[in-house]
C-alpha cells in the first residue's frame, strides 16, 4: 500500500505546471471554448451585449507591476531563502507608519489582528486582510456565476488575477480613507499633546497603507509563482501567528505597563514575577494580565494546536487503483477538514471587514441614531490601549468579554459561537463545491490519470466522490467553528487561539506543498534537504 | 411539411428541444469555476492561491520585490527621522 | 409543529451524517499524534523563535525613531 502524497495534486503536476506555460491554454483550444461560451444561446445575451466586468481592469493591467515566472524551475535550497526572505521583509514592515504614535493608539481590532498578519498603527495595520477579502471576494463571485469569468481562456484568467490585486489596494485605500477620517488614528490623549496632526499629514497613511497593501500582494505573488513555498498568504499567515505566539509566550523583550516594565513572554514574565513578588501573586498575575499575553491565553492556544494537529490528521480513505500500474493498490485520502483552515480565515476575514467599517461609520457618524444599534467602542480604562465593544450588533458577533450587563455576558458567546458556526459551515459548503476540489473535479483528475476508484464504476467516481466531499467540509468546518467558538467565545484569548489554529492548520497544508516539492525536486541533493532528511 | 406527418410533430420538436436544452445546461454547468478547476492551478479546497498566471503589466523580477519592500520600510523610518529632526509633522 | 420539524430537519441531518463520517475516519494513533504534536509544535515554536529573532531588529530601528 502506498499513499498518494497530497489531497490535490495526484501527480503533483498541477501544481508543478505554474512556472511552465500554464495547462489549457494551448491557443487553438481556449479560443475554440472561448467562442462556445460566447455565442448567445448558451450564455444571457446580456455577457456578449454588454461590457463585461472583467473587462473593466484592462486599462488598468499595464499599471500594475506583476512579477514574472522564474525561467526555470527554482531549486529547493533557492525556495527556502526566497520564502524567509520575504517573510523577514514582511515582519520587517510593521513599523509605526509615519506622524502616529502607536503607544498612543487605541487599537478596536486586537481580538482578529493575528490570523491576517497585522499589527495597529504600523504599516502592516491591515496586513493580509485587502488580499484575503479581495481573493474571496472574486472566487466567491466566480464561482457562484454573479461574474462570469471564463476560466478555460487564458486572458480571462489574466483579468481575473488583475482584477484581485486591483480590488485589494482599492480596499486598502477605502479603509485608510474610512479610519483616518474616523480619527483612528490620532492619539487617544488628544487633549494633553500639544499639536494635531493636519490634513497632509493624514495622506501619508493613505499613501503608505495603500503602498503596503501593494507590496503585500507583491510579496504573496512572488511566493504563488513558485518561488517560494505555498500560497503566499498561508506562508506569511503562519510565520506571523508562529511569531505571535513565540513572543507571548517566551518573548524576553519588555515594555513598560501601568505596573512597570514587564516581558511580553507570558512565560518569562511568570519567572521574572516569582523573583519579585510573592508566589500567589505570581502566579495570578501570570495568568491574568490584560495588556500583555498572558499564561491562560498560552494554554488555550496550546490546547487549539492540540486539536488543530488531531484533526488536522483524521481523514477517510478511499481505495483505489491505478490502471497503468496493475496489481497496486493505493488509497485516496479525503481529509477531515476538507477545507482546512480556509473556513475560519473566510469567517473571520467576514469580521474584520464588517469591524473596520463599523466602527468608521460609527465614528464619522457619531451622531446619527442608527450607530449606536451597529457597535458601541469604549476605551479601556485600565490600559487605554484598547477599544472595547460594549454594545451594539456587532458586539455580539464579537469575542469580546467587556460588558457588565449580566445578559449581555451571557447572550454574547451564543450568539457569536452561531455566527462563527453558521457562516464557516455555509462557506465550507460552497467552497468545496467552486474552488476546483469537487467530486467532479477530483473525477476529472482520476480520469486523466487512469485511477479508479475500486467497487465503483468510472463513471460514479465523481458522484460518490461529490456524496462524500461535502460531508467532509462542512463537518471539517463544524469541528474548527466549534473548536473557536470555545477558545475565544469567552473573551479570554484576545484572538491567539484562533491566530494559532489557523496557523497551525496552514502549517500543515504548506507542509504537504514543501514535502512534495521536496521528493519531487530530488531535494536530497540540496543544503537543507540533508538537514531535512536528518530529522 | 405535410399535416400528415403524425409521428412527431410538436411533441418531438418539444422532447429535442428539452434534450438540447438540458445539454447546454449541463454544460454550462461543467464550466470550470475556478483556476484550478480549468486547470491552471491555484486555490484548492485547503489554500487560498490567488497568483497563477503572468498577465500583461510591466514585468518585475522577485528580487526588485524584495528591494522594493524594503525601500518602502527606509523610506518610513526616513519620514520618522525627518519628522523628529525637524520637530514638525509635513 | 410540522413547520417546526422541517426547520430541526436539515441541522440533525447535517449532525448525524457529520458524525457518520467522523465515526468512519481514521484517526492518529497514539504514538502517531504524540510524535505528530512533538514534531508541529517544536516546528511551529522553532518558527516563531526565528521570527521574534528577525524582529528584535525592530528595537534599534524604533529607538532611533520615537
Amino acid at each position: 500500500m502506498h499513499r498518494l502524497a497530497s489531497g490535490h495534486n495526484t501527480t503533483g503536476t498541477t501544481t508543478g505546471s505554474t512556472y511552465r506555460v500554464p495547462v489549457g491554454s494551448s491557443p487553438a483550444l481556449g479560443s475554440r471554448r472561448c467562442l462556445q461560451f460566447c455565442q448567445p444561446e448558451l450564455v444571457e445575451p446580456t455577457l456578449c451585449a454588454s461590457v463585461r466586468l472583467l473587462d473593466l481592469a484592462k486599462p488598468f493591467v499595464s499599471l500594475l507591476p506583476e512579477v514574472e515566472f522564474p525561467y526555470q524551475k527554482i531549486g529547493f535550497d533557492e525556495k527556502i531563502v526566497y520564502t524567509v526572505a520575504s517573510v523577514a521583509v514582511y515582519l520587517l514592515a510593521s513599523l509605526p507608519l509615519s506622524n502616529v504614535s502607536q503607544g498612543r493608539l487605541a487599537d478596536p481590532f486586537t481580538w482578529l489582528r493575528t490570523p491576517f498578519a497585522s499589527q495597529a498603527g504600523t504599516a502592516l495595520e491591515f496586513g493580509l486582510l485587502p488580499i484575503v477579502t479581495a481573493g474571496f471576494l472574486w472566487q466567491i463571485l466566480a464561482g457562484l456565476k454573479i461574474v462570469k469569468v471564463s476560466f478555460e481562456s487564458r486572458t480571462d484568467r489574466e483579468l481575473f488575477q488583475s482584477w484581485q490585486k486591483l480590488t485589494a489596494v482599492l480596499i486598502a485605500v477605502v479603509y485608510s480613507v474610512l479610519l483616518t477620517f474616523a480619527g483612528y488614528f490620532d492619539p487617544v490623549d488628544q487633549f494633553t499633546s500639544q499639536e494635531s496632526v493636519p490634513i497632509w499629514g493624514r495622506l501619508t497613511y493613505i499613501v503608505q497603507l495603500s503602498f503596503m497593501a501593494l507590496i503585500t500582494a507583491l510579496l504573496v505573488e512572488l511566493l504563488d509563482k513558485g518561488y517560494g513555498f505555498g500560497p503566499g498568504i498561508l506562508a506569511l499567515s503562519t510565520a506571523w501567528s508562529a511569531t505571535q505566539f513565540a513572543t507571548s509566550f517566551v518573548g524576553i523583550t519588555t515594555s513598560v505597563t501601568s505596573r512597570g516594565w514587564e516581558s511580553h513572554g507570558a512565560l518569562v514574565q511568570l519567572i521574572r514575577n516569582i523573583r519579585n513578588k510573592s508566589f500567589g501573586l505570581a502566579i495570578y498575575e501570570a495568568f491574568t494580565r490584560e495588556n500583555l499575553a498572558n499564561l491562560t491565553q498560552i494554554y488555550i492556544a496550546l490546547a487549539a494546536l492540540g486539536v488543530a494537529i488531531y484533526f488536522g490528521n483524521c481523514r477517510v480513505d478511499i481505495p483505489i487503483k491505478s490502471a497503468k500500474v496493475r496489481s497496486m493498490a493505493s488509497v485516496y485520502p479525503i481529509k477531515l477538514l476538507y477545507c482546512g483552515a480556509l473556513p475560519l480565515v473566510f469567517t473571520y476575514a467576514v469580521l474584520y471587514n464588517l469591524n473596520i467599517i463599523g466602527f468608521a461609520v460609527t465614528r464619522i457618524f457619531n451622531t446619527a441614531p442608527f450607530a449606536k444599534y451597529i457597535g458601541q467602542w469604549k476605551l479601556d480604562e485600565f490600559t487605554s490601549s484598547t477599544y472595547n465593544l460594549t454594545c451594539g450588533f456587532l458586539y455580539f458577533i464579537s469575542a469580546s468579554p467587556k460588558n457588565i450587563s449580566p445578559i449581555h455576558l451571557l447572550v454574547r458567546p451564543i450568539t457569536f459561537s452561531l455566527f462563527t458556526v453558521i457562516v464557516s459551515v455555509l462557506f465550507a459548503k460552497s467552497w468545496s463545491n467552486i474552488s476546483g476540489s469537487s467530486g467532479r473535479d477530483l473525477a476529472k483528475q482520476f480520469k486523466e490519470q487512469d485511477i479508479s476508484m475500486i467497487g465503483h464504476r468510472d463513471t460514479a467516481v465523481g458522484k460518490e466522490l461529490g456524496k462524500i466531499i461535502p460531508v467532509a467540509a462542512t463537518t471539517g468546518a463544524l469541528i474548527v467553528a466549534g473548536v473557536t467558538s470555545v477558545a475565544e467565545g469567552f473573551g479570554l484569548s484576545n484572538g491567539l487561539a484562533v491566530g494559532v489554529l489557523i496557523g497551525v492548520l496552514s502549517a500543515l497544508t504548506l507542509l504537504e506543498s514543501v514535502m512534495t516539492e521536496f521528493q519531487q525536486s530530488g531535494g536530497m541533493g540540496s543544503q537543507f534537504g540533508q538537514l531535512f532528511q536528518q530529522r | 411539411m405535410s399535416s400528415s406527418a403524425v409521428p412527431g410533430g410538436a411533441k418531438t420538436l418539444a422532447k429535442r428541444k428539452a434534450t438540447q436544452e438540458n445539454k447546454l445546461k449541463q454544460q454550462l454547468q461543467s464550466q470550470p469555476t475556478s483556476t484550478r478547476a480549468a486547470g491552471a492551478g491555484g486555490s484548492s479546497s485547503t489554500m487560498l492561491k490567488i497568483y497563477t498566471d503572468e498577465s500583461q503589466g510591466f514585468k518585475i523580477d522577485p528580487l526588485v520585490v524584495l528591494v522594493l519592500a524594503v525601500s518602502f520600510i527606509f523610506s518610513v523610518v526616513l519620514l520618522h527621522v525627518l519628522a523628529k529632526v525637524t520637530g514638525k509633522f509635513f | 409543529m410540522g413547520e417546526f420539524d422541517k426547520l430541526t430537519e436539515a441541522p440533525v441531518e447535517f449532525l448525524r451524517e457529520g458524525s457518520q463520517f467522523v465515526a468512519k475516519c481514521t484517526k492518529p494513533s497514539k504514538k502517531e499524534y504524540l510524535r505528530l504534536i512533538r514534531a508541529v509544535g517544536t516546528g511551529f515554536l522553532m518558527m516563531g523563535v526565528v521570527g521574534y529573532a528577525i524582529k528584535l531588529i525592530h528595537i534599534p530601528i524604533r529607538y532611533l525613531i520615537v
